[in-house]
Formats: structure tokens, C-alpha cells, sequence
């Protein structure tokens, strides 16, 4: 049975019960509104009853034609009140006794009026009958007789009536406490039927939805009965039934994807790998270069150093060889020796002085100082300027103002060194006619600007953009690295926080180092 | 237990066929008292002597006995069936029977004259029990013409107090006709023979003795003259000896009362079977009669207008109407149900 149609059953209960109730409580009240006046004419009868005897001693004593009347009158009231009483008292115990004084009201009214005669006779009589008299005392006792009864039913038809008043309080009450513990009774009967009932069935449904949810996806809820709780648990099931479907959907998905996962996995691996390898042989490759780097960088120290030295060896060697001939041609003595020691000491000093500014130069900066660039410029000159002029390179450096800078001294001059042996070279590629190198100091608002400018022809249009780029060089294997731009551009946007940009400008290139 | 005991006083022509009758029926209500007995009940069964008038009157006493009521009060009832009340109240009076049932003419007739008699209950009152049926070839079509005619009554019984009564009541000196005394059963025949003019007698020997004339008689009864009270009597002795045997018998009579009154048919039925009388006749008795265990002012009344009736007609002993309040047994009955004892005292 379906929730709503016990809702129904129970308010039908209800309006059945409140229907019964307001029947019961009409009829009870139609019962009590008889039993009263039922009572009423029973306490009229025997009321009247006691007026009748007393009016008939009142007749007795006075003979009136007063008494006489009103005893009549009373008679026969009692006797209308007997007929209503008829109606009034429907128990077939009551009626006997009704119909039983009716019976009485006939033998007193017949005896009393057949008395009355025979006292009239008597009064007119002029002596004393004895036979009258014995028939008067007949008549009389019989008529007390009967009068007594009279009372005795009245008493009996006046307690029925009490009876019948009490009977009816008592239905009324009775009735109406009969239907309301039936009510009761069939609500809390109802209460504890459904309590069960959902009880038992929501009790399946939670343990069936616990277990579903447990992961047992094709449990079944049991399905008994015809209402919402069945209703639910058929949904339950189903909806079982399709999470089933979409649980093995999903594991399936989820068994692809972990086996994509695990093909990506180890295909990153592999990639990762493979970067690694790349990597590691990038990084062996930019160790190979780097050690290239410093072989040429090596060599060009060697270089420079020895175009540094070749003018001091040969004034040595001259010195030296002056010795021999001073000896030969005999002006040899100790103040030309002296001269001659302190000539050659000098230049050894130089020649060791030089190797110092080489080693200083590649010496690695270790704390960010400020220095002029004018002083970095001049350094770097003084290192290549010898081998410059051997090779007829010009250099003219410009100079406005003084400016200085926070960083890394030595590594700014290898920055300008790169530049300007990248320049040498390309002066030397391209047979360069009065090749010559433009350097330009100055300052811009608060930032110190170098421009080195050469007349080698200028870059190509195609590769400027590449010339930073690691690696990249025009030079061929055996002279270049390709890491020479790359390292300059690092140091000076890395570790100096300015720029390193180079354009073509009149007849070669202008690298323009801004800090 | 019931035993019965035939008295053959009581008993006239076709009473073996009646008596045979009687003794089934005893039979019967023997069985039946013994199955309402419980073990316990059985162990304090007192015997008890009833003498009982087979008369419609004594209608609780027969119902009482046949439903087992007596039994049910431990009673082991031993019943002496008559005619009418009268041989049943000498069964009393002999010591014969501890109990009678009998109507207040006789009882007024002993007290009159000596004998001690206690009331215990009315049991039924009536005023048509009593009739006069005449002979129309008599030339009696109305009472009027009773003057002068030989009149059969049971002397000493209701039948000749109500014939009394009704001739004073309707102007006729009772000395005006002769009275024949005879049995109550030898009425009916009496009159058919037309050994007599009229009878006065108590049903159901009016209705016998109208149909054996059929249309040739004629019934003279009047409710106004007398109320007719049969009651369970006993000696005084018996009464203070046993006064807790009397409430028993009349706690049985009552519930033969309520049987009376809610199942009628059943109740005729058992009076048939004792009384011989048929349908008709029982259901008519049941509307005008009133079957009830009481002590009512009426009673007292009816004992005292009987006992100046018999002083002025003569043939008692006493010389004044005793305090008949001596002769009730009052106790008895306010015990069971109070209610039913309306007597003033």
C-alpha cells in the first residue's frame, strides 16, 4: 500500500471517527433529551398521583362538589399523562408497567365513582345498611388497594425513567469513550504498523544504500510491496545497476589511461633521458668549448704576450750582444757593464711586468667594484695594442667625460678584448685597406655607454641577429668557438645589469655596450 | 438433587397420566440441577422440602426447579406437587414440606384460627386468576341473575373469598345464593353434570370448565374486586432455624424471575410441562399477572381485608384481625433485594 493511500485511509479513519462521534453525541443527546422526558412525565404521574389522594381524603371529608371536580380534573390528567408515558417509555418492561396502571386508573376511577354511589346512598339512606356498608368497605379497600399499586408502579416507572436517564448519560459518555479509544486504539495500532513498516523498510534501504555504496554495486534491495518505499528501492537497484555500468566504464577508461600514462611515462623518461644524454653531451660539448676558449683565450695571451715581449727580447739580445763588442773593441769597463746590467734588468722588469698584467687580466673578479671605463679601456689597449700595431690596426679612442661604473672590472676588459680581436679578425678576413677601431666613452643621463666601431665591412643583414647566439661564429672551426659574443652578452646583461646590442653603422659594425 | 413425593390428597382422576409426566419432567431437572452443581457447591448441598401448587401462579418455584436454580443454591430440593395452595400449606403446617407456595386466603383462614405462618415472599399476583362461570341454561346471562343460585367454591381458598367479593361489590348478598363447597378439580365436572348453577374457581379451572360447557357458559370476572398474592410460606420455626436456606430459595426464585421476565416463551414452556396448560392461555396469564418475588404494602393490605371478611362471615377461631407485620418475614427478602420489600415497617 503506497504512503499516500495510507494518508487517505487515515484521514477516512479520521472523518469516519469525527462522523461516528458526532452520531454518537446526536443520538446520545436525542436519547438523553427522551430519557428526560420520559423522567418528567414519571415524576408528573406520581406527583399527581399523591394530589389524587390527597384530593380524594379532601372529597371523603367535605363532599364538595369542589373536591369532587378536581379529583376528576386529576384523574384524568394522570390519565393523559399515562398515554404520553406510552410514548415516552418504549421498554417492553415499562410499557407492561404503564399499561398496568392504566389498568389500575381504570379500576380506581370505576371503584371510586361505584364507592361514590354507594355513600350517596348511603347518605340518603335513613338507617344504616349493614350489606352497604360491607359493600363500601369492599369497594374501599380495594380501591386503596389499587391506589397503592398505584404508587408502587409510579415508583417503579419513576426509577426506569431514572434509569433510563442514567443508562443514556452513560451510552453518551460510554458511546463516546468507545469510539475514542477505538480511535485511539486504530491510531496507535496504525502508528506502530507504519513505524514498523517504514522502519523495517527504511532500515533495507539504508543498509541496502550502504552497501551499494560499499562498492557492491549489484546488490538488490529487496522490492516487496506495492508502495513509495518499494518505488525507491526499485530506483535503488537501478541506479545500482547503471553505477555498475559507469564503475566498469570507468575502470576500463581508468586501465587506458594508466596505461597511457605509464606509454608517456616512459616515453618522458626516455625523452628526459635523451635530454639528459643531450644535455650531458651539450654540457661536454660547452666544457670542450670553454677549454677551447681558454686554449684560444691561452692563445692569445701567448700571443699578445709575445708581441709584448718581442721589442724588450730584442733590445735583451741587442744588450746583450753590445757586451761581446764593447769587450772586442775594448770599451768594455764596469760603468758600461753596470749600464748594460741595469738596461737589461729593466727590461726583464718589463717583460715580468707584463706577464703580471696578463695574469691579472684573466684573473677572475670576486667582488663587484667600481672602476672607470677609461681605465678598462686603456688596460685592454695595453694588452693588444702591440700586436694592433704589428698588424697596422688604428685605434682611436674617444673619450667625453670620465665615466664610471659598479661591476666587474676584469671581465668588462675581456668584453671590450672580445670585441676588438673579433674586429681584428674580420680586418684580417676582408684584407681591410687602413683598418681601424673607433672606441667611444661617454656617459647618457645615468647610464655609461661604450661604442666600439670598426670599418671591416659591417655584418651581414642575415646572421646579426644570430651573432649572440651560442655557438654561432663565421670563422670556421679552427679560429672560432662561437661562445666568444655569447659569454660578452652574459657577462655584461647577467652580471653587470646592462646591454650588449650591435648594429651596422657606416662602413662596418658598432658594438655598443651600455651599463 | 430433587426428589418428589406424590400426595394423594392433591391428586385426582387422570393423575397417574400427570404424574408420569411429572416424574420425566423431575427427572429431567434432576440431570440438570446436578450439572450446574460445582464440586464445592456439591459439599454444602442442603435438603429442602417444597410443597408446590401445579397452578400457573407458582410459575417461579417451577421455573426455578427445571432451570436448576435451587440446585445452583445448594439446594437439594425435594418437591411435593398439589393441585392448588391450600393441601400444600397443610403440607407445611403437618411438617410435611419445609416450604409452600399458596395463595393469602388460606393462610388467613390458619392464622385466623391459630396456626403460626411466616410470609417469606409473594411470588405472583393476579386479578383475573379468579372467575365465575355459569351455566347460560341456567338463565344467567349476567350476574344479576346469580341470586338465587347454587354456586360451587373451594371453601377457604381465593375461590370463595373472590365469589364474596364479587357478589357484595356488584349488590348481591352472598347470602342470596346457596354455596357448595368442592374441590377445585371437581368443578369443572360439577358443572358440566349441572350439579351446579355457577363455580367459583381459579384458572386454570375457569377455562377447563368454560370449555367443557363451550357456549353454554358464561365468565363473570372483575380485576376491581381482588388481587389474588401467592407466596412462599413457612412456619416460623423453619424461618429462624433456616434462615440462610431461605435466602437461598429466594435468590433462586429471583433469578427464575429475570428468566420469567427476559425469556418468556422458555419460561411458558416449563410451566406448560407442570401445569398442563397450553400457548394460549400461559401467554394471556403472562400479560395479566405479575411474576415477581416481593413483600408490598398490598399483601398486608389484602391479609387484613380477608381476615374482617372472614370475622363477619364467621369460622375463625380469633376474635380480631392480628398485626399481620408478625406473619412477614422480612429479612429474608431485604437481604437478596431490598428493593423488593415495600412494606412499611
Amino acid at each position: 500500500m503506497k504512503i499516500k493511500q495510507r494518508q487517505q485511509i487515515n484521514i477516512i479513519v479520521l472523518v469516519v471517527s469525527i462522523l461516528v462521534i458526532g452520531s454518537v453525541f446526536v443520538g446520545a443527546s436525542l436519547r438523553l433529551k427522551r430519557a428526560l422526558e420520559a423522567s418528567d412525565v414519571a415524576d408528573a404521574i406520581l406527583g399527581a398521583s399523591f394530589e389524587r389522594l390527597m384530593l380524594r381524603t379532601d372529597l371523603h371529608r367535605s363532599g364538595s362538589e369542589r373536591s369532587k371536580i378536581q379529583l376528576l380534573a386529576k384523574h384524568k390528567q394522570i390519565g393523559l399523562l399515562l398515554q404520553r408515558a406510552l410514548k415516552e417509555f418504549p421498554d417492553a418492561e415499562d410499557q407492561k408497567t404503564i399499561r398496568e396502571l392504566i389498568s389500575l386508573q381504570d379500576s380506581i376511577g370505576h371503584l371510586s365513582k361505584t364507592l361514590r354511589i354507594a355513600q350517596e346512598q348511603q347518605r340518603q339512606a335513613a338507617s344504616v345498611d349493614p350489606f352497604k356498608q360491607e359493600v363500601q368497605d369492599r369497594l374501599l379497600i380495594q380501591l386503596n388497594t389499587r391506589i397503592y399499586e398505584t404508587i408502587q408502579l409510579d415508583n417503579k416507572l419513576q426509577r426506569s425513567g431514572a434509569r433510563l436517564l442514567t443508562s443514556s448519560l452513560l451510552l453518551a459518555g460510554g458511546g463516546i469513550l468507545l469510539v475514542l479509544i477505538v480511535v485511539s486504539a486504530v491510531t496507535i495500532a496504525n502508528s506502530v504498523w507504519v513505524t514498523r513498516s517504514f522502519g523495517k523498510r527504511i532500515t533495507m534501504l539504508r543498509d541496502g544504500a550502504v552497501t551499494i555504496g560499499g562498492g557492491d554495486l549489484a546488490h538488490q534491495i529487496p522490492t516487496e510491496g506495492d508502495d513509495e518505499f518499494s518505488e525507491v528501492a526499485v530506483a535503488f537497484n537501478e541506479m545500482g545497476a547503471r553505477l555498475g555500468i559507469l564503475y566498469r566504464d570507468l575502470t576500463r577508461q581508468i586501465e587506458e589511461r594508466k596505461k597511457t600514462e605509464l606509454a608517456l611515462r616512459q616515453a618522458h623518461d626516455e625523452l628526459e633521458q635523451r635530454v639528459a644524454d643531450r644535455t650531458a653531451e651539450l654540457r661536454e660539448k660547452d666544457r670542450l668549448l670553454l677549454v677551447q676558449s681558454r686554449q684560444a683565450a691561452m692563445g692569445e695571451m701567448i700571443g699578445n704576450i709575445a708581441h709584448q715581449w718581442r721589442q724588450p727580447l730584442n733590445s735583451l739580445g741587442i744588450t746583450i750582444q753590445q757586451l761581446l763588442l764593447c769587450y772586442d773593441f775594448g770599451n768594455f769597463d764596469r760603468a758600461f757593464l753596470e749600464r748594460n746590467v741595469n738596461t737589461s734588468m729593466d727590461l726583464i722588469q718589463h717583460m715580468s711586468a707584463t706577464i703580471d698584467d696578463f695574469r691579472n687580466y684573466f684573473k677572475a673578479d670576486k667582488e663587484r667594484t667600481e672602476f672607470k671605463l677609461s681605465d678598462a679601456v686603456a688596460k685592454t689597449l695595453s694588452l693588444v695594442g702591440e700586436s694592433f700595431r704589428h698588424q697596422g690596426i688604428g685605434v682611436e679612442v674617444r673619450e667625453q667625460g670620465d665615466p664610471v661604473v659598479s661591476g666587474f672590472a676584469n671581465e668588462y676588459a675581456q668584453v671590450l678584448l672580445n670585441i676588438l680581436n673579433n674586429a681584428r679578425d674580420a680586418f684580417g678576413e676582408r684584407q681591410t685597406r687602413e683598418p681601424k677601431i673607433t672606441i667611444s666613452i661617454r656617459a647618457e643621463g645615468s647610464r655609461s655607454v661604450v661604442t666600439i666601431s670598426d670599418n671591416a665591412g659591417g655584418i651581414s643583414e642575415e646572421i646579426i641577429d644570430k651573432i649572440f647566439d651560442p655557438y654561432f661564429s663565421t670563422k670556421g672551426p679552427q679560429y672560432g668557438t662561437g661562445v666568444g659574443l655569447f659569454m660578452a652578452k652574459g657577462i655584461i646583461e647577467n652580471n653587470m645589469g646592462g646591454t650588449l646590442t650591435a648594429r651596422n653603422s657606416g662602413d662596418g659594425a658598432e658594438f655598443r655596450i651600455e651599463v | 438433587m430433587i426428589r418428589t413425593k406424590w400426595s394423594p390428597l392433591a391428586w385426582g382422576k387422570g393423575g397417574v397420566t400427570r404424574l408420569f409426566q411429572a416424574l420425566l419432567l423431575l427427572a429431567a431437572c434432576s440431570a440438570s440441577a446436578a450439572c450446574n452443581l460445582h464440586p464445592s457447591e456439591q459439599k454444602t448441598v442442603e435438603p429442602v422440602t417444597l410443597a408446590i401448587a401445579t397452578l400457573p401462579d407458582t410459575a417461579l418455584c417451577q421455573i426455578a426447579l427445571s432451570r436448576g436454580y435451587f440446585a445452583a443454591e445448594g439446594l437439594d430440593v425435594t418437591p411435593h406437587l398439589h393441585r392448588y395452595g391450600k393441601p400444600a400449606l397443610e403440607d407445611v403446617l403437618q411438617r410435611k414440606a419445609d416450604i409452600a407456595t399458596v395463595a393469602e386466603t388460606p393462610i388467613i383462614h390458619s392464622i385466623m384460627n391459630g396456626d403460626r405462618i411466616s410470609v417469606i415472599a409473594t411470588i405472583a399476583t393476579s386479578k383475573r386468576s379468579n372467575a365465575v362461570v355459569a351455566r347460560r341454561d341456567r338463565g344467567i346471562p349476567t350476574f344479576e341473575q346469580l341470586r338465587g343460585k347454587t354456586i360451587a367454591a373451594t371453601l377457604g381458598t381465593t375461590s370463595e373469598f373472590f365469589l364474596h367479593s364479587y357478589l357484595i361489590a356488584h349488590g348481591i348478598p352472598v347470602a342470596a345464593v346457596r354455596i357448595v363447597n368442592l374441590d377445585a378439580e371437581s368443578i369443572p365436572d360439577a358443572l358440566a353434570r349441572g350439579d351446579v348453577d355457577a363455580a367459583s374457581t381459579l384458572s386454570p379451572y375457569t377455562t377447563i370448565a368454560a370449555q367443557a360447557l363451550g357456549t353454554g357458559s358464561v365468565t363473570f370476572e372483575d380485576p376491581d374486586v381482588f388481587r389474588a398474592n401467592f407466596t412462599m410460606v413457612a412456619t416460623p420455626e423453619f424461618v429462624r432455624a433456616h434462615p440462610g436456606m431461605v435466602t437461598k430459595v429466594l435468590k433462586a426464585l429471583l433469578r427464575a424471575e429475570d428468566f420469567a421476565r427476559n425469556r418468556p416463551a422458555e419460561a411458558q414452556r416449563i410451566v406448560a410441562d407442570f401445569t398442563g396448560q397450553q400457548g394460549e392461555f400461559l401467554r394471556d396469564y403472562w400479560n395479566q399477572a405479575h411474576l415477581a418475588v416481593t413483600l408490598d404494602q398490598a399483601l398486608l393490605l389484602s391479609l387484613e381485608d380477608e381476615s374482617e371478611w372472614l370475622l363477619r362471615k364467621g369460622g375463625a377461631r380469633e376474635k380480631a384481625v392480628p398485626n399481620y407485620l408478625d406473619y412477614l418475614y422480612l429479612d429474608g427478602l431485604k437481604s437478596v433485594k431490598p428493593a423488593a420489600v415495600t412494606i412499611i415497617n
